[in-house]
């Protein structure tokens, strides 16, 4: 029933206790919730920011920023799966914010759980446009009662319940008394009898209403999001060592999951990364023989200790990482090599340390990439992680794409506590955007499947570019490694950076 | 002429005015039962906005006649119980209860608590919803407490009435034994929407949906027969509660709405209306008849009296009444075919049958017999808490 208008400042300080008291466990992306999106509504360059709710229902906030001139209105509108389009509300009008030209904010309401489009309308001079976002809403976190709101409800509930004993005293008492006589001793007796059992019922009530507010928690705790059951496992079939993740969750059924599409022509992208200051970095694509089981080769890495995250993305748009590790009690041989995806990479390292200065990693073929920005990363900031690319001759670097995309960014707390693929139009996958591009025809996507044969995922011309980006915030403090990788004259080149991010202060 | 019953018909236990009622605290009472008024209108409004539009901030017109009604009542009564204590003449505090060293009638006091339940909710609330979700429910524990102080306001309301219709006579007493019956039907509607949940259509065609209502209703009901000094005032109670809840959904019915929240499955243009009242008004006659006959009986005779009394009159009036609204209901004056905009079409069907009986259920004529004890064992406590009602003089 309620949205006040102090909600904005308790969110906000909600939040900060949010980091404290939660345990974020998300679907895609571990440990980064927000939505980062660059792309065109139209003829309009936009990015767009969305912090998703941790609660479900929930609001999300959206902030819009568009560079173009002649924009005279943002409204934003988001279209739940199961539902479309014909199934949304109306739009709703995103605010221009004070002293940021060209950015807008606004409020969706997610009140399913489950997968959501955000369609982000852009009306100027030059026409009309609109983005559609893709947003996963699912509960994620649970908020902890502040000590200041605990005192307070105590206070009032202590309150209530003296008032109300009291109450029950005067109405089997004074009130019986007709006006101006007093109460006979054995009428105040039989009320005080009475106010007892009053108290006592009301002690039961309370209790009870403890109770009941244990069990709304506990089933809330059920819906929580939690990460599909994986084992990881390494075997040796004929030289070649294959790695082989099977999703043993109970639910992860074709008859329960929607089906996996695949994102420029791979199911599933996995990546290795080993736990230690070394950057050591496979992103491979595994074949699926069945619904459950991905299996690939692994490139030659060294022994250790590695941590496995493979995105993969439903027909409804919904994106997710599955989280694994495995030991490698002895380096791989490179035999596995023959026996990879062509479109599979693996780095050994170095990594570059980002200082005031900035940072530059070699990558081979006279290319170096250097960090550009943010020098002095602060969480939550939303902003662009930049790199400059250089030859060697002084000329641009002529960028290939890769796997559809101009590059692909890796960004990972070395605690492992978040994850995110990046690419420069953002943290979602073009498969999820196409998925709501596709449910949306008009027919009846939502009981059936997506016809995949309609799919096309264009992939950029190859370009000559000195700087490539990616939009990100970080969403927590802490040290963090960026690996960056580019195709540049046919071969897959990383470059791995690790960055300290000062966490956000309180405000 | 009068329709209050003469004091000669009353029995012993009743007792007769003695002293003029403090008149000039007349403004409270009528400011209460606004209050009352503000509350349930409120309370069927927001229901309404929940199912057609589905957004809401706090400052929503039906929030705001609600939070309106609940400071009317807690304000105006903790004026008159500071007037009371520390001006009041030598009179009017007789005419009041204690209450922590103030003075004031006890409906006052009902009525300062009521609003007092009604604002520690607010934060509640707003805690409940970051915590777990935006409201999709009528009852969570939040919801519960501002049910408690809404209650609260109408029971100070009734019990206001109450004093003033015990402790008076003449023209004064007419007005506040209808006052009071007005009262208690604002309170049965609140009963009734608490029920909501449980009283579908489909439902009343089983033993459950009456064994549901033979355990709350008779409560009030019966305690309503007992007290009230007018000549029905069950049936004054349960006419009220069928007008209030029939009358706020046709005029509601009138204005457009849309849904600003998805999913959206129907198209709604209007507001969504309350499904269209139980038909109260037949148990409650059947309940003040049972009551003149058994009135000086003890208890082991009037009380399984009276459960029966209620529960036939329920289910020969409702059963049918049931069957004519899944057949005929479907147009303006019983709108059984408008839906909150979040339910699918493809379920629509539903709606126009009864549920089957689901396996381990009781056969209907077990839950019967079942409502028939629940109804007699609520009478019996209504009985009582009518008893204590026409004791109350301040």
């Amino acid at each position: 029933m309620a949205s006040f208008t102090v909600r904005r400042f308790v969110l906000r300080t909600f939040r900060v206790a949010f980091a404290l008291a939660m345990a974020v466990v998300l679907p895609a992306h571990v440990g980064s919730p927000d939505v980062f999106w660059t792309g065109r509504a139209g003829p309009y360059p936009v990015d767009v920011v969305i912090r998703a709710p941790r609660v479900v229902p929930g609001i999300a906030e959206i902030l819009v920023h568009t560079s173009a001139p002649g924009v005279e209105r943002v409204t934003v509108r988001p279209v739940y799966w199961r539902a479309g389009s014909k199934g949304a509300p109306s739009a709703d009008e995103a605010r221009p914010v004070a002293n940021a030209p060209g950015s807008y904010d606004g409020r969706l309401w997610l009140m399913a759980s489950g997968s959501y489009s955000v369609h982000v309308t852009v009306s100027g001079r030059a026409g009309q446009g609109t983005a559609v976002v893709p947003v996963a809403a699912l509960a994620t976190g649970q908020l902890a009662l502040s000590p200041g709101l605990k005192m307070l409800l105590g206070v009032l509930g202590a309150l209530l319940v003296a008032g109300v004993v009291t109450a029950v005293y005067a109405a089997a008492g004074e009130s019986q008394a007709p006006p101006g006589e007093t109460l006979p001793p054995s009428r105040r007796r039989h009320a005080r009898v009475v106010a007892s059992v009053g108290a006592a019922v009301v002690a039961l009530l309370v209790l009870g209403g403890a109770r009941w507010w244990r069990a709304e928690a506990k089933a809330y705790t059920r819906t929580l999001y939690r990460p599909m059951h994986t084992t990881a496992s390494l075997r040796d079939s004929l030289g070649v060592p294959v790695l082989t993740l099977h999703v043993a969750d109970t639910l992860w059924r074709e008859d329960r999951q929607p089906a996996l599409m695949p994102d420029h022509g791979k199911l599933v992208h996995l990546v290795l990364v080993r736990i230690d200051s070394s950057g050591v970095l496979a992103h491979l694509h595994p074949t699926m023989p069945d619904f459950a089981t991905m299996r690939t080769a692994l490139p030659p890495l060294p022994a250790g200790r590695y941590r496995i995250f493979a995105d993969v993305v439903h027909e409804t748009g919904f994106e997710r990482t599955l989280v694994d590790s495995l030991r490698l009690a002895q380096p791989t041989p490179a035999t596995g090599v023959a026996a990879l995806d062509p479109d599979d990479a693996w780095f050994l390292g170095p990594v570059a340390h980002v200082t005031r200065a900035g940072a530059t990693s070699h990558v081979g073929g006279g290319v170096r990439v250097g960090w550009l920005g943010p020098k002095l990363p602060i969480a939550g900031r939303t902003g662009v992680l930049r790199f400059a690319l250089h030859q060697e001759s002084g000329d641009s670097v002529i960028v290939q794409p890769y796997l559809g995309m101009a590059g692909h960014a890796f960004v990972q707390r070395r605690d492992g506590g978040v994850y995110v693929h990046l690419h420069p139009s953002g943290s979602s996958t073009m498969a999820s955007a196409l998925a709501f591009a596709l449910r949306d025809r008009g027919d009846t996507t939502a009981d059936g499947r997506l016809r995949m044969g309609d799919m096309a995922m264009p992939a950029p011309a190859p370009e000559a570019r000195r700087e490539i980006g990616f939009p990100y915030a970080f969403p927590t403090g802490g040290a963090y490694r960026v690996w960056v990788q580019l195709r540049v004259r046919d071969t897959v080149r990383t470059a791995a950076f690790d960055v300290d991010v000062v966490p956000a202060r309180l405000r | 002429m009068a329709s209050t019953l003469p004091s000669a018909a009353l029995p012993t236990y009743m007792p007769v005015a003695s002293r003029s009622v403090v008149l000039d605290w007349a403004w409270h009472a009528y400011a209460v039962v606004a209050a009352a008024v503000m509350v349930v209108i409120g309370l069927l409004w927001d229901i309404s906005w929940h199912m057609s539009i589905g957004r809401d901030t706090f400052w929503t017109p039906a929030h705001l006649l609600i939070q309106g009604g609940g400071l009317l009542a807690g304000v105006s009564s903790g004026l008159l119980a500071l007037h009371t204590t520390f001006r009041g003449s030598a009179e009017a505090k007789a005419s009041a209860v204690s209450f922590w060293g103030f003075r004031a009638p006890l409906g006052a006091w009902v009525c300062v608590l009521g609003c007092g339940a009604m604002l520690a909710s607010a934060p509640f609330d707003d805690w409940w919803h970051n915590a777990y979700g935006l409201d999709v429910r009528i009852v969570s524990p939040p919801h519960i407490l501002l049910g408690l102080g809404m209650m609260g306001i109408v029971l100070g309301a009734l019990l206001r009435t109450l004093a003033l219709q015990n402790a008076s006579d003449g023209k004064v007493r007419e007005r506040a034994a209808t006052l009071f019956a007005a009262s208690s039907g604002f309170f049965l509607t609140i009963l009734a929407v608490l029920l909501l949940e449980n009283s579908a259509r489909g439902a009343m065609h089983s033993g459950g949906f009456y064994r549901t209502l033979s355990r709350v209703l008779p409560l009030i009901m019966v305690a309503v027969a007992v007290a009230g000094r007018r000549k029905w005032p069950a049936t004054t109670a349960a006419l009220v509660y069928m007008v209030v809840l029939a009358g706020t959904s046709w005029i509601l019915m009138l204005f457009p709405a849309t849904p600003k929240l998805g999913p959206i499955y129907q198209n709604v243009t209007h507001y969504v209306p309350l499904d269209f009242p139980l038909l109260l008004v037949v148990p409650a006659l059947a309940l003040d008849l049972t009551w003149r006959a058994v009135r000086d009986r003890p208890w082991w005779i009037a009380a399984p009296a009276l459960g029966a009394a209620f529960v036939v009159a329920l289910v020969a009036a409702q059963w049918p009444f049931s069957s004519f609204l899944m057949t005929h209901g479907r147009n303006w004056f019983f709108h059984i075919d408008n839906f909150v905009y979040w339910r699918p079409q493809s379920s629509e069907q539903w709606a126009y049958r009864f549920f089957p009986p689901r396996p381990g259920q009781p056969s209907l004529a077990a839950g019967l017999g079942i409502a028939l004890v629940w109804a007699s064992a609520a009478s019996a406590v209504g009985r009582v808490w009518g008893r204590w009602m026409t004791r109350v003089q301040r």
